[in-house]
């Protein structure tokens, strides 16, 4: 059962991944083309923005799930996303495990992937290190 | 579709209104949805034939017969600055995916 936990954890941490590095090429790739008839997209404001996505292969085993980003975006080259809540790791009381809390920033040209420091990881970095 | 997360991306929602046969409606509080629909074709069912004189048996694998499908994705965004507030996409009718801002604030760069 812990290994199947695991595996779960590891599988979602992995999706989130790659659902954040999607996000971040395609908002960075894009250059705005002008349209007739509707307001120029040029370029997007500076904006803070919080989403909820539902949809199938979120949850187990493709079942339906949620998710629950934040966006801070200052332009293409400059944002950062962070996972606030995800339906298969429901936080409780507070507490932020797994993939929940893990961000991706873009900077410029370097881009960053950090994971939210747990309970259990600065207890294995701690007995690693001692 | 060009990525799963294209809705997140600068001028993809004039790119959209641009797909042939998109619809545009126009909505209360600035708000414009853009629908465009298309038909997913199932990947090619693969047949594996062995060589001569071997013991393997043919076999193919794929979707077979599986039928197409109709994909349908609306997208509303402000038309003020154009920014997306909602995602809904539809598998032969069925919702398969949505995405709804709950937040949104503007900043000073």
């Amino acid at each position: 059962m812990r290994l199947s936990l695991s595996k779960v954890r590891f599988g979602l941490a992995s999706a989130g991944v790659l659902l954040t590095i999607a996000v971040a090429s395609s908002v960075a790739a894009q250059v705005p083309t002008p349209q007739p008839g509707m307001a120029p997209p040029t370029q997007w404001p500076a904006f803070t923005m919080v989403w909820l996505e539902t949809a199938a292969g979120l949850g187990r085993n493709g079942a339906v799930g949620t998710q629950r980003l934040r966006l801070e975006y200052t332009d293409q080259r400059h944002f950062r996303i962070t996972l606030l809540d995800h339906s298969e790791e429901p936080g409780a009381g507070g507490q932020k495990q797994g993939i929940v809390g893990t961000t991706w920033t873009v900077d410029g040209t370097r881009s960053i992937y950090k994971r939210r420091e747990t309970a259990r990881s600065v207890y294995r970095r701690t007995s690693r290190d001692s | 579709m060009t990525s799963p997360d294209d809705w997140l991306k600068p001028g993809f929602a004039a790119e959209l209104t641009r797909a042939l046969g998109a619809s545009v409606t126009r909505g209360t509080a600035g708000l414009i949805t853009v629908a465009v629909e298309e038909t997913v074709q199932p990947p090619p069912t693969v047949v594996v034939t062995p060589a001569p004189g071997s013991a393997a048996s043919a076999h193919s694998f794929g979707p077979g017969a599986a039928a197409v499908t109709r994909v349908r994705r609306e997208v509303t965004y402000r038309e003020s600055d154009q920014i997306p507030m909602r995602v809904v996409t539809l598998a032969d009718g069925k919702e398969v995916r949505r995405v709804e801002v709950q937040e949104l604030q503007l900043r000073r760069r």
